[in-house]
Formats: structure tokens, C-alpha cells, sequence
């Protein structure tokens, strides 16, 4: 678990290992890449650096979109969504920004 | 969209009522929907209480075949089942797509063909497109109530 500070609150990463392969009989949860791929440090970088919409986090990281929830007080996990579940207003942000271009933004997390 | 047919609604006997609940409703051959609730395998941990209390398996039937697979869809039942009491009345009322078409196109397809052609349009007109997509998805796309879960891919709305 890490910790980090954003403005006056603390929140803190913690996966959810439901969101860890491997699955168990019946679908579950959208599955995070493998620590080789998304390191615990790089998934406390991408809540760090995320966009809040509501009650979620988002961000993305190698061309998958994330959404992040809070489990407890101040502890959040975040998983893998599809493109089209992240909040337009999030999209257009990113667009505008130059950090991501329409293209990029395929693919589902299952 | 939910069949006329036979309803089955069961409650096994149990230590708790809610931990044993088991419904079916609908007909398998038309639509159906079957829920299951189980112990949440990690005791509530990663969930607020009344999500943790609602980890439950999902079934939806349609003309036989079960769109959640042969073993279902295991998850948190509370924000799907909150994502139908909220969208209610677009899933029975509203009919019409964001983009209007005179092809045959199934709202499946024509979702995809109005993403596979945004790169043909302005940033303006592609901008209005996906921010209508989205919108109305927040209501006919099952995975709006996800929320991390692996349920199908599907549109629930309306049809004539």
C-alpha cells in the first residue's frame, strides 16, 4: 500500500485482488496487468494523477483506460474499463490537452 | 423486454434470509434474469458494506442462451441492480438511438460504425458524437452499472 498526499486529504492505493488473475470459475472483475506491466508504484502515479469524476478516478496508462474507487477511508483500487466508460468530459480534457489522440483511445479490458 | 412467461422466484431456507437469496424471473426463452447472492470472498474488504453484502452471481437469459456465460457473472449485484432502478424508464420508453439511420443496422452495430467513423469527422462534429454516445450508453449499455465487474457487452432499450 502507498501513500501519498492530494491537496488537504491523504489517499492511499490498494489493489483489489479481485482484479488479479487468475479468475476463478464464472467472470469477475475486469483484470489489471500483470506488476511487470503496471507496477504498485506506477498505479499510485496514475491515482496520484487522475481525473475525479463523482466517486472515480480516472486515468490511463499504455493505451488502457483505469477507473479508481474508494474502498474505505481513504483507500481506493482501481481496475481496467473500456474507452467508452470513461466520463466524455474526461476524454475531451485529454484530447484537448494533447495527452491522448482518438486513436489511442481503443480497446476493452476483457 | 422481459418475457411474459413462467416466473420463478425462490428463497432457500437458510441462517440468513438475505445470504440465501435466489430469484429468477422472466422466461429463459425470451428474456430472463437470474441473481444469486453469495459470501463475498474476501469478507467486505474492498467494498463499501452494502456492496460486499450483494456479491452475487448474475444470469441473463435470452432465447436460450446465457449472455453472462455458462458460469455467469460474479460480482457486486448492488450498482447493476441500481443501474436498472435508475434507468427504468429509458430501458422501457426510449427507443431511439443517438444518430438516427435509415439502414437495418442493430443498435450493437451502429454503435460501433459511429466510432469506427469518427476519424472521418471535425473534432467539433466527433466531439458531439461521442459525447451523445456516451449519454445515452449511461442508460442502455449494462456496463455503465459494472462498476469493475465483467458483465456482457449489451444495449437494453425499447424496440418499436
Amino acid at each position: 500500500m502507498l501513500l501519498f498526499k492530494q491537496g488537504v486529504a491523504s489517499i492511499k492505493y490498494e489493489p483489489n485482488p479481485k482484479h488479479k488473475a487468475p479468475w476463478q470459475p464464472g467472470r469477475k472483475g475486469t483484470l489489471c496487468p500483470p506488476a511487470s506491466e503496471l507496477s504498485l508504484l506506477e498505479a499510485t502515479r496514475l491515482l496520484r494523477d487522475s481525473e475525479l469524476v463523482g466517486n472515480k478516478r480516472y486515468n490511463f496508462y499504455n493505451g488502457k483506460a483505469y477507473c479508481a474507487r474508494p474502498h474505505g477511508e481513504d483507500l481506493w483500487h482501481g481496475y481496467p474499463v473500456d474507452w467508452s466508460e470513461v466520463p466524455h468530459c474526461v476524454r475531451k480534457k485529454w484530447l484537448e490537452a494533447g495527452r491522448i489522440k482518438r486513436s489511442d483511445m481503443r480497446g476493452s479490458p476483457s | 423486454m422481459a418475457g411474459s412467461g413462467q416466473d420463478k422466484t425462490e428463497r432457500h431456507e437458510g441462517e440468513s434470509e438475505l445470504r440465501s437469496f435466489y430469484v429468477e424471473k422472466g422466461n429463459r426463452g425470451l428474456f430472463a434474469i437470474q441473481a444469486e447472492l453469495i459470501d463475498d470472498p474476501d469478507g467486505g474488504r474492498y467494498a463499501s458494506p452494502e456492496e460486499s453484502l450483494s456479491w452475487g452471481r448474475l444470469d441473463l437469459w435470452v432465447q436460450e442462451r446465457n449472455l453472462c456465460g455458462p458460469n455467469g457473472a460474479t460480482w457486486y449485484l448492488l450498482p447493476v441492480l441500481e443501474w436498472f432502478a435508475r434507468n427504468w424508464d429509458a430501458l422501457f420508453h426510449e427507443s431511439k438511438l443517438p444518430l438516427e439511420s435509415r439502414d437495418e443496422l442493430s443498435p450493437w452495430e451502429r454503435r460501433e460504425e459511429a466510432t469506427r467513423t469518427l476519424p472521418y469527422l471535425s473534432d467539433d462534429a466527433a466531439d458531439r458524437r461521442e459525447a451523445l454516445w456516451y449519454e445515452w450508453s449511461l442508460r442502455h449499455a449494462l456496463r455503465s452499472g459494472a462498476e469493475g465487474g465483467v458483465f456482457p457487452d449489451i444495449l437494453l432499450l425499447r424496440e418499436g
